[in-house]
C-alpha cells in the first residue's frame, strides 16, 4: 500500500469531497465528522512517532510537490484535534445547514497547505481558505459579521495578488514553482511573497483585520479562525524561511516586534474575544521568531486558543469587567482559567516546553524584546484569572467532552523531558506570577486607549503595501 | 530529439526584446492603477473593480512570462520542432483567474447585502456606524 496516497486522501481529498457529500446526507455526515478529524489526528501523530518523511512530486515532473515531514505533521495533528473539538462542541448547537459541510472543506484545504512544498499549489489553498473563512465568519448573516467578512475578505484577496506576482518572480528567475528553489532568487520576490502571507497569517498591522473577524463571529468559527486559518497563513512562511537565509532572518527579527505589539494592543482590550483575538496576533510573533520551532508553536497556540474561544463562547457576557464582577459558571470557569494559565505558559503545557524552545534560539535584543512580550502575556491573561467561579453549576458541562481533548493534548505536548531543569521552571513560574502582580498592581492606575484607524480596510491595505516597499528596501541594502 | 528544442531560435527572439519590456511596463501599470484604486477609492464596488483590475494586470503578466521559449506540445512531425510558448505559467494561471473570478462574485453579492444593512457603500461611513 502506498502511503502519501492514502495520506492525501484521506487529509485532503476525503474532507474535500466528504463536504460535498455532506450537502447530501446532512444527518449521517453529523456523525462521522469527528470520526473523520479523529482519525486524521490519530494517523498524524503515529506518523510523527514513526518519523515518517518523504516528498515526492504528484503526477509528473512539473507536478505538483507534496512533502510530509514532522512540521507539516504537527499541524495536520493540530488541525485534526482543533476541528474535532469544534465538531463536538457543534453537535449540541444548531447551525445553518452550509456550516458542516464548509468546515468539512476547510479541513482539507488546511491539510493542503500544511503538506505542500508547492508555491502555486499554496496560493490556491490558501486562496481557497480564505473563501471558506468568509463564508464561515459571515454565517450569522447580522450586518456586523457580513462586513468584517467583507474586510477579511477584500485584504486577504489583495495580500494574495501580491503573493501571486512574487510567485510570478521565483518562476522566471528559477523556472520552477517548488519551494525548495527560494534560495537565490531576487529579493522582491521573497518580499511579495511574505508581505502577501502576512495579511492571512496576521502579522502587525497586515493582520488588523483579524480582531473584528473573531469578535463577530461564533465562538466555533473564531476557535477555526484562530486555531486553523491564522496558521494557514504562517506554515507556508515557516516553509520559505526553512529554503531562504533572507527570510528566515527577517522573520526572526519581525517575531519579537508583532509579539510585543499584539501584547499593547490585549492589554487595552475590554472585550474578551477581541482580546484573545489580539493575543492571537502576539502569538503569532513568538511563533515566528524561531521559524524553526514555528510550527510546534503554532500547533501548541492553535489548540489551546481554540479552547479559550470554545470556553468564551459559553460566558454569559463578553465584558471582561462584567465577568470579573459577576462571576462565571463552574463549568465554564475551569477551562477558561486552564487556558489562559497555559497561555500565560505555566510549566506542564505545550505553550511552556515551545516558548522555552523558541526562547533558547535567540538572543541579544530579540530575546529582551520576546521576554517583555511573555512578560506582557501573563500581565494580560491576568484579567481572566480573576473571574470568580460561581458555586452553582456541576463541574463537568454536559458535552464537553472536548475541553478533556484539547486538555489532553495540550499536557501530551508538555511531556516532553529535559525542558524541566530548575531554573527553566523557576524562570517561568516567575514570569506569571511578576505578571499577575504587575496587574494587581496598575489594573486601577492605566487604563490605555489605542487608536482605532489602523484597523480600518484602507489602512490595512496601505500599511500592507509600506510594509512590502520597506522589507524590499531592507533586503535590497 | 529534446535538444532540436534547444537549438532552437528562441520563440520571442522573432520580436524585438524592446517590446517585451514595453508591455511589462504597461501591465505593471496596470497593477498600479489597480492598487490605487484600491488604496484611494471609497466606494466599496469601485475598491471591488480596482481589485480586479490589479488581479487582470498580474494574470497578464504571467501570459507574458510564458512568452519565452517553451517546449512544443506533442505534434505529429517531430523532426521539425515548433517554436512554441511556455506551457506552465498559462496552465496555472487558469486557476487564479477561476479563483479571483469567484472571490469577486462572492464580494459582489455580499457588498449588496452590506448596502442593504448600511444604506450606503462608502467604506468610511460603514466604518463609522460600525464604530459607533
Amino acid at each position: 500500500m502506498n502511503i502519501p496516497v492514502v495520506l492525501i486522501c484521506l487529509f485532503v481529498l476525503l474532507p474535500l469531497g466528504g463536504g460535498g457529500l455532506l450537502l447530501a446526507f446532512p444527518q449521517r455526515g453529523r456523525k462521522l465528522l469527528p470520526l473523520l478529524f479523529l482519525v486524521n489526528s490519530i494517523l498524524s501523530g503515529y506518523m510523527i512517532f514513526m518519523g515518517f518523511e518523504e516528498g515526492f512530486v504528484f503526477s509528473g515532473s512539473l507536478g505538483v510537490e507534496i512533502v510530509f515531514d514532522s512540521p507539516g505533521f504537527i499541524l495536520t495533528l493540530m488541525n485534526g484535534i482543533v476541528f474535532l473539538a469544534v465538531s463536538l462542541s457543534m453537535a449540541d448547537r444548531s447551525f445553518p445547514s452550509l456550516t458542516l459541510p464548509l468546515v468539512s472543506m476547510l479541513h482539507g484545504t488546511a491539510n493542503a497547505v500544511f503538506i505542500s512544498n508547492d508555491l502555486f499549489n499554496i496560493f490556491v489553498c490558501v486562496d481557497l481558505a480564505g473563501i471558506l473563512g468568509f463564508l464561515l465568519i459571515r454565517m450569522g448573516r447580522k450586518p456586523r459579521q457580513v462586513w468584517s467578512a467583507v474586510k477579511y475578505l477584500v485584504t486577504a484577496n489583495f495580500g494574495m495578488i501580491l503573493y501571486l506576482l512574487g510567485c510570478l518572480q521565483v518562476y522566471t528567475h528559477t523556472g520552477s514553482f517548488s519551494v525548495t528553489s527560494l534560495g537565490n532568487v531576487p529579493p522582491v520576490a521573497v518580499a511579495l511573497l511574505l508581505t502577501g502571507l502576512s495579511v492571512k497569517g496576521g502579522i502587525l498591522a497586515m493582520g488588523l483585520w483579524l480582531p473584528e473577524a473573531h469578535g463577530e463571529a461564533e465562538a466555533e468559527v473564531s476557535a477555526l479562525l484562530s486555531g486553523v486559518i491564522v496558521k494557514v497563513g504562517l506554515a507556508p512562511m515557516f516553509r520559505i524561511a526553512s529554503f531562504s537565509p533572507l527570510a528566515h532572518g527577517l522573520l526572526s527579527s519581525l517575531g519579537p516586534l508583532a509579539a510585543i505589539w499584539g501584547v499593547l494592543y490585549a492589554m487595552a482590550e475590554k472585550d474578551l474575544k477581541k482580546m484573545l483575538a489580539y493575543s492571537t496576533l502576539s502569538q503569532v510573533g513568538f511563533a515566528l521568531s524561531a521559524p524553526a520551532l514555528g510550527p510546534f508553536y503554532a500547533a501548541s497556540h492553535g489548540i489551546a486558543k481554540a479552547w479559550l474561544f470554545l470556553s468564551a463562547g459559553k460566558m454569559p457576557s463578553r465584558s471582561i469587567e462584567y465577568l470579573q464582577k459577576k462571576g462565571v459558571e463552574l463549568s465554564s470557569w475551569f477551562p477558561m482559567i486552564l487556558g489562559s494559565l497555559v497561555m500565560a505558559g505555566m510549566p506542564g503545557s505545550a505553550l511552556y516546553i515551545a516558548k522555552g524552545l523558541a526562547m533558547s534560539t535567540l538572543e541579544g535584543w530579540r530575546l529582551v524584546v520576546l521576554y517583555l512580550a511573555a512578560l506582557g502575556t501573563a500581565v494580560y491573561y491576568s484579567r481572566l484569572l480573576l473571574i470568580p467561579p460561581l458555586k452553582s453549576g456541576s463541574f463537568f458541562r454536559r458535552s464537553g467532552s472536548y475541553d478533556f481533548i484539547l486538555l489532553g493534548a495540550l499536557l501530551a505536548g508538555g511531556a516532553r523531558s529535559g525542558s524541566y531543569g530548575i531554573s527553566e521552571v523557576f524562570s517561568s513560574l516567575f514570569l506569571l506570577f511578576s505578571g499577575f502582580g504587575l496587574y494587581l498592581l496598575f489594573r486601577k492606575r492605566v487604563n490605555p486607549i489605542l487608536p482605532y484607524w489602523p484597523e480600518e480596510i484602507d489602512h490595512i491595505m496601505g500599511l500592507t503595501v509600506l510594509f512590502c516597499l520597506l522589507i524590499w528596501g531592507v533586503f535590497a541594502l | 530529439m529534446i535538444n532540436s528544442y534547444e537549438t532552437q531560435e528562441p520563440y520571442n527572439r522573432r520580436y524585438p526584446m524592446q517590446l517585451v519590456t514595453v508591455l511589462r511596463v504597461i501591465l505593471l501599470g496596470l497593477v498600479a492603477i489597480g492598487l490605487s484604486g484600491l488604496l484611494v477609492k471609497r466606494n466599496l464596488i469601485m475598491k471591488i473593480i480596482a481589485m480586479d483590475i490589479m488581479n487582470t494586470g498580474v494574470i497578464s503578466l504571467y501570459v507574458l512570462a510564458a512568452w519565452r521559449r517553451g517546449k512544443a506540445p506533442l505534434t505529429a512531425d517531430l523532426s521539425t520542432p515548433l517554436a512554441s510558448a511556455d506551457p506552465v505559467p498559462q496552465a496555472v494561471i487558469v486557476t487564479a483567474i477561476v479563483i479571483g473570478f469567484s472571490i469577486l462574485s462572492l464580494l459582489v453579492v455580499y457588498v449588496m447585502d452590506l448596502s442593504r444593512y448600511f444604506h450606503t457603500l462608502d467604506t468610511e461611513r460603514i466604518q463609522k456606524k460600525w464604530h459607533r
